[in-house]
This record gives C-alpha cells, sequence and structure tokens, in this order.
C-alpha cells in the first residue's frame, strides 16, 4: 500500500470516516490511526510488524522510566545519582533501538565489508551474512524514538503516559514509508488531545495531496523508466549530453518523488488534523550547500542537527567548535543511513568534505569582510548568488551519480561518461509533449518561489473559489489523462 | 457567518465547482474518445441467471463477438436458442478454469428445492480460442498480471487473496476493476491504462501525417506478424493444456455438446509462413484434440469474410459490422448447427 | 558584566562573524526572532552556544539547548544572567 496507490480511494475515505464520524475523543481518533497503520504496515510485511511493536513498546518503556527519574528539586548528590541512573537507562534503550536498526539494515554490510577486507589478506569466509529483510520504515520509526528518548533524557519533553499516542506518533502511517521523521514536543502534545476538523485543514490537506501527487506520479514516474533507468543501467554506452541529461532527469525525479511523498504524507496528515513537519523547502534554490541540507529533507537533516551535530560541536569533547569535523561524521552518518553500501557512504564523505571545505572558505571570505566591507557587498550581489547556485547545485547533481549508481564501478563508468569519456548511444524515446509538460512544471513550481513569484501565487489565492475550483478540477482531468498508471515503488521506502 | 463558517463555505464551492468542472470535461472528451461499453463476466453472469440460455460462449474478449451472433441466433430461432458469451479478458486456459470453477459452475449447477436445475436449459458450449490462449502465463519477467482472473473475482476472492499473498500486483488489478466499475459513465476513468484519450486528443489537435501514420501502421502490422511466426514454439504449454482438460471434462461430464472453435484473425497479420507454422500446428493440434473428446471443430483463423478493414486499432477484436456480417456467414454455414435442435 | 555591556559584546559578536556593521539593522527590537529576521541560522545558533560558554564562562546544560531559548537578545541577556547569576 502506498498514499499514492488505488488502494488509497478505498483505504483513506474510510479511516477518515471512523476518524471523524467516532466519538469526538483523542483515544478514539488515535485508535482509528493505530488500526489504520496496522492494515498499512502489514499490507508490506506483516510478519516484521512485530519488531516495530516490540521497538514501540521498548522506547515507550525506557521513556515512562526516564519520566519516573527526575533530577528537578533534588539536592546535589542525590542528582548526581539519579543522573547515573538516567544515563544508564538512555544507553540501554538506545542500545536496543539502534542496535535493532544495526542488525536489520548494517550487518550484511559490515559482514559483507569485514570479509572483503579479510579476503584480501588471505582469510575467506570468516563471517557469517546476515540477511534479513528490511522491516519497514526502521530508519524512520527509529529516529523518531531516538530523537523521542533524547528530548526525554535532557528533560526538554515529558514523557508520555499515553501508549497508544505514543504508539501513532511513532507509526502513523503516513509518515511510515518515507518520514517525515516527527520530533516528540512538537507531534505528541496532538496526539493527546481531541483533533477538530477545521476548514483550512481540508483546503490545505487536498491542496498538498493534489500538488505531492502531480510531483510523484506525474514527474517522477514518468522519468524514471524513460530516462533515468535505462541511462544508469548502462553508463558506459550512453553519450555524454544523455548521461547529463539523465543525471537531471534524476535529480528531478528524486526529489519529485520523495518531496511528492512527503507532501502527500503531509496532505493526509492535514485530513486527520494533524501538523506534520515540512520535509521539503524548495532545495534547488539553494546558493549553498549549508542551505540546502535545510531545504532538502529537512526533517533528517535538522534530527541529525539537533541531535548529533549540535551535541557534539558544543560538549565537551574534541568536537567542541569543531564544525569542520562535525560536519564529517554528521554526513558520513546520514551516507549510512540512506544505505548500507560503499556508494552512499562515498556520496555522505564527499557532502562532508565539501561542507567542511566550505566552511573553511567562509571563515577565510569573513577574515577578508572584517579587512575591507567591501567585500561584503560583494556576497550580497547577483553575480556572486549566480555563481554560487550554479555550484552548489552542480555539486549536489554530481553526487547524486554514486548515490543512485548500483555500484562504485557503475558511479566511475558514469562520472567518466560525463566528461566525454564514454559511449555514443542516445536514448530510443522521442520526447514531446509530456517532456514539455513536466518541464514547464518544474520550472513553474519554482518560479513561484522566486520574485514576483509568490505575488501571483496569493492572487490565485484571492480568485473567487468557485475559479479556483474550475482550476482544479482541469488539473485532475489533466492527471487523468496524463499521468503513467501503476506507480513504480517509491524510492525512499527502501530505507 | 462566523469566519469558520466562511472558511467551509468557500471549500465547499471550490470542491463542487471542481468535480464538476472535471465531469464537465469528462464528458465533453467523449467527442473524441466515446466509451465503448464491453461485456465483463459480472454483466455475463447477471444475464446468465436471469436468461438460463442454451448455448453457452467461453473465451477470452474475443467472446463478445459473439454478442452479436446471439442476437442474430434469437432472431432465427424465434427467441428458441438463447446464447450466453462470457468473456474472460486476456484470455487463456488456467483463466478459463479459474472462472469456469467459480464463477460460471455455481451458477449452472444451482438447483432448487426439490433437487431440479435451476437453469436446466443449456446444451452447448462454445469454447473460442486461439493460439495465443494455449501459451504461458511467464511473460518472461514474471507472470502476465494483466486482469487476469481478478477480471471474475468477487470481493470474497480478492481478500483470500490478499490473506495468503498480500497486496500484490496480480490481486490489486481487482482494486482496478472495482473502481472502473463504480464509473461506467466515466471517459476518464474507463480509460486508464488504455491511454486512448491522449493519443485521440494528440490526433485531434493536430492532423497526423498520413505517411506518417501508414509508417507506423505497417511496424505494428511487422510486428503482429513476427510474434504469430515466434508462438509456433510456445503453443500447447503444459500448464495451459491441462487447465483446458478439466475445462472439456467439466463440460462433456455434464452431457454438454462441445464445440471449439477458432477465431479468426486479422489476414495482414498472417504470414505464409506463420500459416504453415503456428497456426497449422495449432489447428492440427487441436482437431486432434477435439476429434479425442468428441468435440466439434471450427478453425475460422484465416477462412472467414473478415478484411483488415474489418478489424479495430488493437489489430485484435473485431468492428461492429464486421461481427454483424461475421456472424451471419457463420450462422449459414459452420455454426448453422446452432438453429437446429439437439437430440437430448 | 552589566547587561547594557553585555548586549554590545553580542552585537561586536554578530557583527564580527556575521554581518559586519549591520547587525542592529537586522534586529529591529530585542524582542525580534533572530530566526525570522535571518540574523542567525542553525550553524551560528551552535556557534553562538560556544561563544556564550566560553566568554561568559558558563554552562548551557542541554535542557536549555533550544533554539527558542537563544532566539532573540533580550532571551540571551536573561538567560546569561541568570547563569552568571547561579554560578556566583
Amino acid at each position: 500500500m502506498s498514499l499514492a496507490g488505488l488502494e488509497m480511494v478505498f483505504f483513506l475515505p474510510l479511516a477518515l470516516a471512523a476518524y471523524w464520524l467516532g466519538p469526538r475523543r483523542a483515544g478514539w481518533q488515535n485508535a482509528v490511526l493505530a488500526l489504520a497503520s496496522v492494515i498499512f504496515y502489514l499490507s508490506w510485511n506483516p510478519r516484521l510488524l512485530a519488531v516495530l511493536v516490540a521497538a514501540i513498546l521498548a522506547s515507550y518503556g525506557a521513556g515512562a522510566w526516564l519520566g519516573a527519574l527526575p533530577t528537578e528539586g533534588l539536592p546535589e548528590a542525590e542528582a548526581g545519582v539519579v543522573r547515573r541512573r538516567r544515563r544508564r537507562v538512555l544507553t540501554l534503550a538506545l542500545v536496543a533501538q539502534l542496535g535493532l536498526l544495526g542488525v536489520f539494515k548494517y550487518a550484511g554490510f559490515f559482514a559483507d565489508s569485514l570479509n572483503a577486507l579479510l579476503g584480501a589478506v588471505g582469510i575467506d569466509g570468516a563471517l557469517p551474512i546476515l540477511r534479513l529483510a528490511l522491516p519497514l520504515g526502521i530508519s524512520y520509526t527509529t529516529l523518531v524514538q531516538v530523537g523521542y528518548l533524547l528530548e526525554v533524557y535532557w528533560e526538554r519533553a515529558p514523557a508520555c503516559r499515553d501508549p497508544l499516542a505514543y504508539g501513532v506518533f511513532v507509526g502513523f502511517f503516513p509518515q511510515l514509508l518515507a518520514g517525515p521523521i516527527v520530533r516528540a514536543r512538537a507531534m505528541l502534545p496532538q496526539y493527546l488531545v481531541p483533533r477538530r476538523l477545521a476548514a483550512d485543514d481540508v483546503a490545505a490537506g487536498a491542496a498538498a495531496l493534489l500538488l505531492g501527487f502531480t510531483m510523484k506520479a506525474f514527474v517522477a514516474d514518468w522519468l524514471s523508466p524513460r530516462v533515468v533507468d535505462p541511462v544508469f543501467a548502462h553508463p558506459a554506452t550512453f553519450a555524454t549530453r544523455t548521461l547529463w541529461v539523465g543525471l537531471l532527469g534524476y535529480a528531478t525525479q528524486l526529489f519529485s518523488d520523495f518531496a511528492g511523498y512527503s507532501l502527500m504524507a503531509l496532505g493526509t496528515g492535514r485530513l486527520f488534523g494533524l501538523a506534520l513537519p515540512e520535509n521539503f523547502r524548495h532545495p534547488f534554490l539553494s546558493k549553498s550547500l549549508a542551505e540546502l541540507w535545510r531545504r532538502w529533507h529537512i526533517s533528517l537533516n535538522t534530527w541529525l542537527f539537533d541531535y548529533l551535530f549540535a551535541p557534539l560541536t558544543t560538549g565537551r569533547s574534541w568536537f567542541r567548535g569543531r564544525t569542520g569535523a562535525g560536519f564529517l561524521v554528521v554526513f558520513l552518518v546520514s551516507g549510512l543511513w540512506h544505505g548500507a553500501t560503499w556508494t552512499f557512504v562515498l556520496w555522505g564523505l564527499a557532502h562532508g568534505v565539501a561542507l567542511a571545505g566550505h566552511h573553511a572558505y567562509d571563515g577565510f571570505y569573513k577574515g577578508l569582510c572584517r579587512k575591507d566591507r567591501a567585500w561584503v557587498a560583494r556576497r550580497k550581489s547577483r553575480g556572486y548568488g549566480l555563481a554560487s547556485w550554479v555550484v552548489t547545485q552542480l555539486f549536489f547533481v554530481l553526487t547524486l551519480v554514486p548515490f543512485r549508481a548500483p555500484s562504485l564501478a557503475a558511479a566511475v563508468d558514469f562520472g567518466k561518461g560525463l566528461v566525454g569519456l564514454g559511449g555514443s548511444g542516445r536514448l530510443a524515446e522521442r520526447f514531446g509533449l509530456q517532456a514539455a509538460a513536466i518541464t514547464l512544471f518544474f520550472v513553474a513550481y519554482h518560479l513561484l518561489e522566486v520574485g514576483p513569484g509568490p505575488r501571483w501565487l496569493q492572487r490565485f489565492r484571492d480568485l473567487p473559489a468557485a475559479v479556483r475550483g474550475v482550476a482544479y478540477g482541469l488539473v485532475v482531468a489533466f492527471l487523468m489523462v496524463y499521468t503513467p498508471l501503476g506507480a513504480s515503488t517509491f524510492i525512499y521506502a527502501q530505507f | 457567518m462566523t469566519d469558520e463558517a466562511k472558511r467551509w463555505r468557500n471549500v465547499a464551492v471550490t470542491a463542487v465547482c471542481a468535480l464538476a468542472t472535471l465531469v464537465a470535461v469528462d464528458q465533453a472528451l467523449r467527442l473524441v474518445a466515446p466509451l465503448k461499453p464491453l461485456l465483463e463476466i459480472d454483466e455475463a453472469m447477471e444475464q446468465y441467471e436471469r436468461g438460463d440460455p442454451t448455448v453457452l460462449v467461453l473465451g477470452s474478449s474475443h467472446a463478445r463477438s459473439f454478442v452479436v451472433l446471439g442476437r442474430q441466433l434469437a432472431e432465427r430461432t424465434g427467441g428458441a436458442e438463447r446464447l450466453q458469451p462470457v468473456p474472460v479478458e486476456w484470455g487463456k486456459y488456467t483463466p478459463y478454469l479459474w472462472t469456469l470453477e467459480h464463477r460460471i459452475a455455481p451458477v449452472l449447477e444451482q438447483t432448487a428445492a426439490d433437487g431440479r436445475l435451476v437453469r436446466p436449459s443449456l446444451k452447448r458450449v462454445i469454447f473460442v480460442t486461439e493460439w495465443w490462449d494455449s501459451t504461458t502465463l511467464d511473460i518472461g519477467n514474471g507472470l502476465l498480471t494483466m486482469a487476469l482472473p481478478a477480471r471474475a473475482w468477487q470481493w470474497k476472492d480478492f481478500w483470500a487473496d490478499v490473506f495468503e499473498n498480500n497486496l500484490t500486483s496480480f490481486n490489486q488489478n481487482f482494486l482496478q476493476r472495482v473502481w472502473r466499475g463504480l464509473w461506467p459513465w466515466s471517459v476518464l476513468v474507463q480509460d486508464r491504462g488504455h491511454e486512448n484519450v491522449a493519443g485521440a486528443i494528440r490526433d485531434a489537435l493536430k492532423r497526423p501525417d498520413a505517411a506518417a501514420k501508414q509508417a507506423v501502421y505497417d511496424a505494428r502490422i511487422a510486428e503482429w506478424q513476427k510474434m504469430i511466426e515466434g508462438g509456433v514454439d510456445r503453443i500447447c504449454d503444459a500448464e495451459q493444456m491441462a487447465a483446458l482438460d478439466r475445462i472439456v471434462g467439466y463440460f462433456t461430464g455434464r452431457g454438454l455438446e462441445v464445440t471449439m472453435l477458432l477465431y479468426p484473425r486479422k489476414p495482414g497479420t498472417l504470414t505464409d509462413k506463420a500459416k504453415a507454422t503456428t497456426l497449422a500446428r495449432f489447428s492440427l493440434r487441436m482437431k486432434a484434440y477435439a476429434d479425442a473428446h468428441g468435440l466439434r471443430f471450427v478453425d475460422q483463423t484465416s477462412q472467414n469474410p473478415l478484411t483488415d478493414a474489418d478489424f479495430a486499432d488493437d489489430f485484435d477484436h473485431v468492428l461492429p459490422d464486421g461481427n454483424e456480417r461475421w456472424a451471419r456467414w457463420a450462422l449459414d454455414g459452420a455454426l448453422a448447427f446452432l438453429t437446429k435442435g439437439v437430440a437430448r | 558584566m552589566d547587561r547594557s555591556a553585555t548586549r554590545q559584546l553580542l552585537i561586536d559578536w554578530l557583527d564580527d562573524n556575521y554581518h559586519f556593521g549591520e547587525a542592529e539593522t537586522l534586529i529591529p527590537s530585542d524582542d525580534a526572532s533572530f530566526l525570522d529576521n535571518g540574523v542567525l541560522d542553525s550553524l551560528g545558533f551552535v556557534a553562538l552556544i560556544v561563544y556564550l560558554e566560553d566568554r561568559f564562562r558558563i554552562t548551557i546544560d542541554r535542557k536549555s539547548l533550544n533554539r527558542e531559548n537563544f532566539d532573540s537578545l533580550n532571551k540571551i541577556l536573561a538567560y546569561v544572567e541568570a547563569r552568571e547569576g547561579a554560578a556566583r
């Protein structure tokens, strides 16, 4: 089951009906969401539902335990003992959650790599390879729970006393496949009170669903089989221009697929009266890598920032104040999070190094600014902005080669082809109206964010409801004619 | 009116106008891509239950040609002979068997309180087939999942499959069918998976270049020719033939007179080589099969009055005028026995 | 250290590291949000924490390590004063 699948036209109305037509009580509403989420999960891998439930019970229990060990108001000696106990509970809980993720996701990778390493020195087949089916969304749900545990440990959020609300907080079905990764302080309070359906929720929810569906089913699902897959399958055979088309196509596909699905998740949440966090904010408009990571997969990157980068660089360890080193660690972790392969690690490393490098450059440039304020104006100039934008986007797009390539060798082939050392093949397909429509949509989507764009958007929103309705009707009709039938498997669900 | 009430009114107005626009566009599209309502298994079985037919026609989408023949037969016999086609879209013997066992047999065998058949009139079965039906479901990268038994399923069959296999692209076809069934009047919904509307719009906006159209047509003919020629080693797959055995066995076991009919193919797609290899081999095998099981055998693959112009754009199905001519010809000739009674 | 001196230190730090003389123009009031007015991004916030701890010899505990607690001049000043007072 997927938010973009046909089964949603049957599943979602039933869930919404049960949710809103039942008693207006948090318990009832959470129970409906829990049941819906269980059904959603079962439609992927029924046998592994027990793993998710066990993880949720464990983190809930650990949170409750921490909540029962407050340090406020205690004399210093006692507080010290309690603090040590809290640290032990946290350690146990984190080991359990991250251990679960490690076993399911990384055991095979590490065993493979270790075996390869040992094999290189003549020791063959030392470790058995454990290959387990991945429980749905485990990379996401683990981070949600770890975030909650840390917030409770640092006493920034109270421990949750409602296991059903907590379960839904972790496993709410729109966020199961691909996030967004939710935070306790923003989401749990929403589950603890009855939700009311506001007109704005319906309007915003429907709009998000429509836009998200357009991005995922119209843009991403069209690009994938025609442009991206063939080029990445046999990079050595294609001409340079074709490889660039394939790479840009992949950037478009990856963004549209992921941002589209995130929008659908947000829209679905709104229809249930819930505000899930934003996950994308026009990342292709970013003028620096740091800015890009604040606009792309926002929920993951703010999570890494709040729970890894900030504690690391403000703590008392060697990393204190060492922004560059912090970037390296965070992006290595991010790479690994995306997948248990060396291409993802390489991708993460590239971004960590680039960010650290940019930070060093930034420090150097600030030195120039301190000596001569003219450098400040130069940085704010259009030329500088344009150059920054080009460099940032180029770098990001180029790092998508290892991100997408099925192996390091294929990535190398692709890279060689991009600079003219490849083949001469072209794509078989002749691209006409649909390719043009997709390009137009993608450009318009970004133009509406810059310059006069927001004003035009507001003018549209100010039109009479009937006129807007006609516009939406035309869009839906267009989609029904031109979106490919049968959405491809959602990319980020493999994480 | 409160602010919230105003907002709800706005939402309602937007939604109503959006729906109205969608329906208007949908119906306007009838001008370029008219709906072609097709007989499906659900409707066929409803007709069977009401009609108590004397002749059952089981086959793929080709069985729909027998709607016309059935009407002509009724005219010729003053209503004495009632023919019911049951078209199992996408064909093949294992889906036919599933449909027979799960949808047709319960209706056929239904008895009243006194033990007598509720629908006792059935005397004959025409089994409509072609070489492709006998090839395997395995298309090389998975099984053919285009609507096969899912089209013949009911909700209980869907849930049983989901329970056993979880949601798969195979059983999701059932949901597609249910969804389509909810909107029989909608061009947009019925078009999903066929993409005729997109093509029709393109043709309407831009007069297609005749030479280019001909080139595309020729290329497709060549493709079909190759496909039929290539079928020679794939016909009479073991699993499919085993299903055929059970289908034939069921009907003959109930004392029904069974005719095996090889459906007409578009003449332009049949090369001499295909006629000499794939089609000849299939015809011989099926003739032998029919003789061994006491079935009547009618081969209309190339012996029929249809020309290329009688076939639809899909090269596979016959247009209404063609069906009328073919039905008349068949009832005058090889299928004339239908107008005469059966000694019971 | 008195409030206005601390305030000036903060403005100087912002100017020296981010805004080069324009920090005051970006901050319409001492209660204005740093995030909403583009005064400090998330990396800047982390750098601010390290600066405050080092310059004012205070420890910012994890519980308080929230952008909301440091999102305006007044909030930062209040926090520093409270921690300086506690340290004494």
